[in-house]
């Protein structure tokens, strides 16, 4: 295996790495979500919405 | 994680394109992948999308500081609009949703439409980044 080809074999192990690190945690926190009562899920969505907030500003800072 | 994609190797060779495919992916995973999507409460919908969204986001901040500064500049100047779009995005779905007598169907198409439509424009800025 030449050097091209292990960057692109590394490039490949952390694209899936990524998204199954982020899938992962995305799927316990639908099960989390599916738990949960009306009012807790109001009250996640309301935490969420700052959430979104602080990343909108943080892209500003890459 | 943060471990692997600090090693200086992956730092160096992590290229932009591979951002925006992962990104793209990402995007079509929080959209498409909950099986038990179209059965939720509209409350529990939006909980699902936003949370897959916040860590799309997190995801892309975090892998977008280990990249050189002339690569974050693109990455600020053509992806961070097509990211702060679809947050708006998001939240023009869910005021859909909670229009009265709304057709499921209708409401479906809405979906996918728009779903469409981020992808369009990630793959759009994506190809004009990877081109350059």
């Amino acid at each position: 295996m030449n050097e091209k080809q292990a960057q692109v074999l590394l490039n490949l192990i952390t694209l899936g790495n990524a998204m199954l690190d982020t899938a992962l945690k995305v799927k316990f926190a639908v099960d989390k979500i599916e738990a949960m009562s009306d009012e807790e899920c109001d009250r996640y969505n309301e935490n969420q919405n700052l959430i979104s907030d602080e990343l909108m500003k943080e892209l500003d800072t890459i | 994680m943060s471990n692997f994609f600090m090693n200086p190797f992956l730092k160096k060779t992590y290229s932009l394109r591979n951002l925006i495919i992962l990104i793209s992916i990402i995007f079509l995973l929080m959209l498409g992948a909950c099986s038990h999507f179209q059965t939720m409460t509209p409350a529990k919908k939006y909980a699902t999308v936003r949370t897959a969204f916040n860590e799309m986001v997190r995801q892309y901040i975090d892998q977008a500081k280990l990249q050189p500064e002339d690569v974050r500049a693109k990455l600020r100047e053509n992806v961070n609009p097509v990211i702060k779009d679809a947050e708006k995005a998001l939240d023009k779905y869910f005021e859909s949703l909670t229009l009265p007598g709304d057709d499921p169907d209708a409401r479906l198409a809405y979906y996918l439409d728009l779903k469409n439509q981020i992808l369009k424009l990630c793959l759009k800025y994506g190809l004009k980044i990877a081109a350059d």
